[in-house]
Formats: C-alpha cells, sequence, structure tokens
C-alpha cells in the first residue's frame, strides 16, 4: 500500500507547487503595482527585484515544506543549503523577466501608435488650415484672368494683382487671429469679390449694403469670405446667366445680423466640402460667441438663397 | 488647316486662348461659345477638328458636353485651372489636358500631337462620306467616372440593354444612354451592320459565318463572340456579302 501513498504525496507535491506559485506569483504581481516599481528606471529596479526572487524563494520553500509536512507527513527540514531553495528562486527570476519584458513591450507599443496618432492628426488639421487658406481653384483662375487682362485692359490687370495680393496676404495674416473687425472683413470681402467680378465680368453684380454702426464689431476672420466664396461657388457660377450677391449688416443694441443673399438654390441633401465648411463656421463661431450665436442657410424663394448669422454683440470698441 | 474651336463661359478666359493661339498660323478659330448649349449647336454647325474645352461650365461641365455630342467627337484639349475631380479624371483617362493660364509651350506639345492624329485620320478617311460615322471617326463614351475616346474601327459590337447601349471595345464594355436605333441612324452602313434588335456588328470584325435555325446565321466576331442574325437582316446580309 506503500506504493500508492507516495503516489499521492508526489501528485499532492506537485498540485502544492502550482497553487502556490500561482499564489504568491499573483500577490507579488499586486505588489509590483501597488509599489509602482513600473514607473522605477533599471537601476532601482533590478536590486529590487533580486531581493524578491530571494525573499520568495525562502517564503515558497517555508510554505511547502509546512503544508507538506502537515498534510502528506514528509518530514522534511528546512535547510539553507538545499538544492530546491535555488530552483524556486531561479523560477521567479525567469518569471521577472517574462513580466516585465512583456509589460515593456506592451507599453513601447501602445506609446508608438499614440505617438503615430498624434502627429497623424497634426499634420491632418495643419493640411486643413492650408487648403482652407488657399483655394488653388480660385487663385489659378485670377491668375489666368489677369493675364488675359494684360492684354485688354492693363489699368484693371494691375488692379487685380493688387487685389489678389490683399486677399492672399488677409489669408496668411487674419488666419491667426480669433477675432477681426467687420470693417477688414468687409475689405477682404469686398478685394475677393473685385477678382470675382473681373472674371465672372456681367454675369456677378454685387451689392454691399453695410451699416456704419456695425464696422467695429467683431467676428471670427474669413468667416464672411468664405461664405461669399461658397454662394458665387455654388449658385452663381453654376447660372448660365449669373447673379446678385448681396451682403448686408445691421447692428441693434445687443446683436449684430449678416444677411448674404445671392442667386440660386441650397440643396440640403447634397453632401458636398461646402457643407463640410458650413460645419467648420458654425464650430468657428460656437467657439468665439458660445450657443447664442447662429448660423442659418436656406432658400427664401425659387431663386435666391439667404445665409444669415446672428452674432451677440460681445466687443465694441 | 485645323479648324478650332473654344469653348469656356468665361470672355476673358476665351479671349486669353485665342492670343496664345495667334502663335499658331495652322489654327483656324471657327467659332467660341461660354454656353453649352450653343456651343453644341455650334460644333453640329461648324464641324470643328478641334475643341478647346474648359471642364466647370454652368449647367453642364465639358465631359457633359462632349456625351451629348451626337455624331463623331473631335480632338479635344481639356482646360481646367485646378480642380481635383477633372484632375482625377484626366489622369485615370489619360486625356490631353492644360492647365490655366496656359503655358504656350506645353499647347504647342498638345498641338502637334493632335495635328498628326488628325493627318493619319485623313489619310485613312473614306473617300465618299455620306457625313455618316465610318471606322475611322471617334466617339466620346463616358460611364460613370470613366471616359473613352474611341475610334469605331475598335468597337466590335453594340449591345442593346433596355434603355442603353453596351460598346464592346478592347478589354472595355461601357454602357452608354443611347438607343440602338439612334446609333444605327448615324452609323455608316458600309461599316456597321444592324444584326437584330437587339445588335449592331462591325463588319470588320466578322471572322465567320454560319447558318442557323429558320434560315437565320450566326456570326462569329474575331474575339470570338457569337452574334445571331435575325432571319429578315440574314438575307441582307446575304446580299451584301454576295457582292
Amino acid at each position: 500500500m506503500s506504493g500508492k501513498q507516495i503516489n499521492i504525496s508526489a501528485i499532492g507535491g506537485i498540485y502544492l507547487v502550482f497553487v502556490l506559485g500561482l499564489i504568491l506569483s499573483h500577490l507579488y504581481r499586486g505588489f509590483i503595482i501597488k509599489m509602482s516599481w513600473l514607473e522605477k528606471d533599471l537601476f532601482r529596479l533590478v536590486p529590487r527585484v533580486l531581493i524578491s526572487c530571494i525573499l520568495l524563494a525562502i517564503g515558497f520553500h517555508g510554505i511547502y515544506i509546512g503544508i507538506g509536512n502537515f498534510t502528506f507527513n514528509w518530514n522534511m527540514e528546512f535547510r539553507w543549503n538545499d538544492p530546491n531553495l535555488f530552483a524556486w528562486g531561479m523560477l521567479f527570476f525567469i518569471w521577472n523577466l517574462i513580466y516585465f519584458a512583456y509589460i515593456f513591450f506592451q507599453r513601447y507599443r501602445t506609446e508608438e501608435i499614440k505617438n503615430l496618432k498624434l502627429e497623424a492628426a497634426r499634420n491632418e488639421y495643419e493640411l486643413r488650415r492650408l487648403r482652407d487658406q488657399m483655394n488653388p481653384h480660385f487663385i489659378f483662375n485670377a491668375m489666368n484672368t489677369i493675364r488675359a487682362l494684360i492684354d485688354e485692359d492693363p489699368i484693371k490687370a494691375k488692379n487685380a494683382v493688387t487685389q489678389l495680393s490683399n486677399v492672399l496676404r488677409s489669408s496668411l495674416q487674419t488666419g491667426k487671429q480669433e477675432l477681426i473687425t467687420i470693417e477688414k472683413e468687409i475689405q477682404i470681402v469686398r478685394d475677393y469679390l473685385e477678382i470675382e467680378k473681373a472674371r465672372y465680368e456681367e454675369r456677378l453684380i454685387v451689392e454691399l449694403e453695410i451699416d456704419p454702426a456695425s464696422m467695429s464689431s467683431k467676428i471670427p476672420p474669413l468667416i464672411l469670405q468664405t461664405i461669399v466664396e461658397n454662394c458665387i461657388k455654388h449658385g452663381i457660377a453654376k447660372l448660365p446667366k449669373g447673379g446678385t450677391i448681396k451682403v448686408k449688416t445691421k447692428k441693434a443694441e445687443d446683436h449684430l445680423k449678416i444677411d448674404i443673399i445671392n442667386d440660386g438654390q441650397f440643396d440640403p441633401s447634397k453632401k458636398s466640402d461646402s457643407s463640410l465648411g458650413l460645419e467648420n463656421t458654425r464650430n468657428r463661431l460656437d467657439l468665439s460667441f458660445g450657443k447664442s450665436a447662429w448660423l442659418t442657410i436656406g432658400n427664401l424663394n425659387e431663386f435666391k438663397v439667404r445665409t444669415q448669422i446672428y452674432l451677440p454683440i460681445k466687443n465694441t470698441i | 488647316m485645323i479648324r478650332a474651336m473654344i469653348i469656356d463661359d468665361e470672355r476673358l478666359a476665351r479671349q486669353e486662348i485665342r492670343n496664345l493661339l495667334q502663335n499658331f498660323s495652322d489654327i483656324e478659330i471657327v467659332a467660341e461659345s461660354g454656353v453649352v448649349e450653343e456651343a453644341l449647336d455650334l460644333i453640329e454647325k461648324e464641324n470643328p477638328d478641334l475643341l478647346l474645352l474648359d471642364i466647370q461650365m454652368p449647367g453642364k461641365t465639358g465631359f457633359e458636353l462632349l456625351e451629348e455630342l451626337d455624331g463623331r467627337a473631335p480632338e479635344v484639349i481639356f482646360i481646367t485651372a485646378y480642380d481635383e475631380y477633372a484632375l482625377k479624371a484626366f489622369e485615370v483617362n489619360a486625356l490631353d489636358y492644360l492647365m490655366k493660364p496656359v503655358e504656350e509651350d506645353r499647347l504647342r506639345e498638345s498641338i502637334t500631337k493632335i495635328k498628326k492624329r488628325i493627318a493619319e485620320r485623313t489619310e485613312n478617311a473614306e473617300p465618299e462620306n455620306d457625313g455618316k460615322l465610318d471606322i475611322n471617326d471617334q466617339v466620346f463614351l463616358k460611364d460613370g467616372d470613366k471616359c473613352w475616346f474611341v475610334e469605331l474601327e475598335r468597337v466590335r459590337l453594340f449591345e442593346s440593354e433596355g434603355n442603353y447601349v453596351r460598346v464592346y471595345f478592347m478589354d472595355q464594355r461601357p454602357l452608354i444612354l443611347k438607343s440602338l436605333n439612334a446609333l444605327m441612324e448615324r452609323l455608316s452602313e458600309k461599316c456597321f451592320f444592324r444584326a437584330s434588335r437587339k445588335h449592331i456588328i462591325n463588319l470588320r470584325w466578322i471572322e465567320k459565318v454560319e447558318t442557323w435555325f429558320n434560315g437565320g446565321l450566326l456570326v462569329i466576331l474575331k474575339d470570338g463572340t457569337k452574334v445571331e442574325v435575325s432571319r429578315r437582316q440574314s438575307v441582307k446580309l446575304k446580299e451584301m456579302m454576295a457582292l
């Protein structure tokens, strides 16, 4: 019968090693996290790990013998020169090695992904900022118009160069400012529309009705210019006979209202880059004025589209 | 002499092309237009060899204008300022295009290429031309984002599909919005044959003809396509072949 007993005690021993190893390593892991060893540099970490390995081996061996003697009547003694003690130490050391290697690898990867994402977001922002400022279609068409004007009407050509310079300069400078005066914004819009008028000739009629009291009110730069540009691109440029664009500002006690009315039809179901631009404009108004500012766009009748901006008065000089 | 026509909705842009073309002694500007509908009429009337065509115009794009051409397509140089959509179409379909403002050297390159193509075509042209499209003419086809200038010589088969016609050439088979009847009216009967209600075949592409049921015929084209010829048309085909 003793054969069977040895068998039970041997299997029990293996079982004990597993359970004990699992519990101790788990507690040790908790300890590592609690003492935030993962934040420590290698010089501080290595001695701590080595000492832990020794202590864990001693603890493990002690408990192992204690339980073994008690349950299976092993009659073993705790001896410092027991080769098992060294084996447990090695085992814990290897466990540490694998654990820390895994953690560091994991951390390296998430860090790398985070960096890449950050970089991509930064690039995209930069790109969009540049693209929003410079509409290449507008610039090259303007250049083409000017080229033709050089032969036909040199004075007009000169003016167009100045106006184009003004528009480009404004879009480079004011892009960095948070708010500019209506006066300045209208000047940009005027220069912009002059160039488009040279291009579209009798097909573009411009009406400006600017309330003098509104001149010193402030808006985020190029908001009006962007809207006017879209009115031409999606409205007037699509009409064989062209049309009229009218910009009107009106200042009241506590608010400023800007109306832009152009020939054409607005189709809200059409998802285009301009609906994205509209969203962008709304966001910019939100950032500067909060929810009390709004922008709406819709058809006034069968032939005309109206864009309205409402701004609470924030700054007057 | 190449007879050219300028189509752009901006007067100054047209003027600019005119100025540039002054330096080309062998190009005569026969018409210009800023409105697509008017341009279509003028093309019909003047039958120019070359179009200098803007892409973005009110109402219709330059591509849509070409799609509406009923007859043979002239040579085309597309002109655009900067339009991502158009640029992509040019690259995908390998079309001749110039960017505004147009550089004279680039224009010269394009025109030299086109002169060569026009010369080749006149050399091969059928002596007696009844104004219908023969195999030396090219047509413009558009299906979704893809478009082609195709010499009719390469088209082996037209197949009716509802209100559309599928055009078979090389390894392409685009679908165009046209009726087979309208198409047949445009095509020269010397080159194309109405095989049945469903098919028009290019006579040059016939490999062999076999007898089929009820006195009908089966035409096998050079690429292996088999086309059934209706009984009535079989009589006609036999007569033509007998000559």
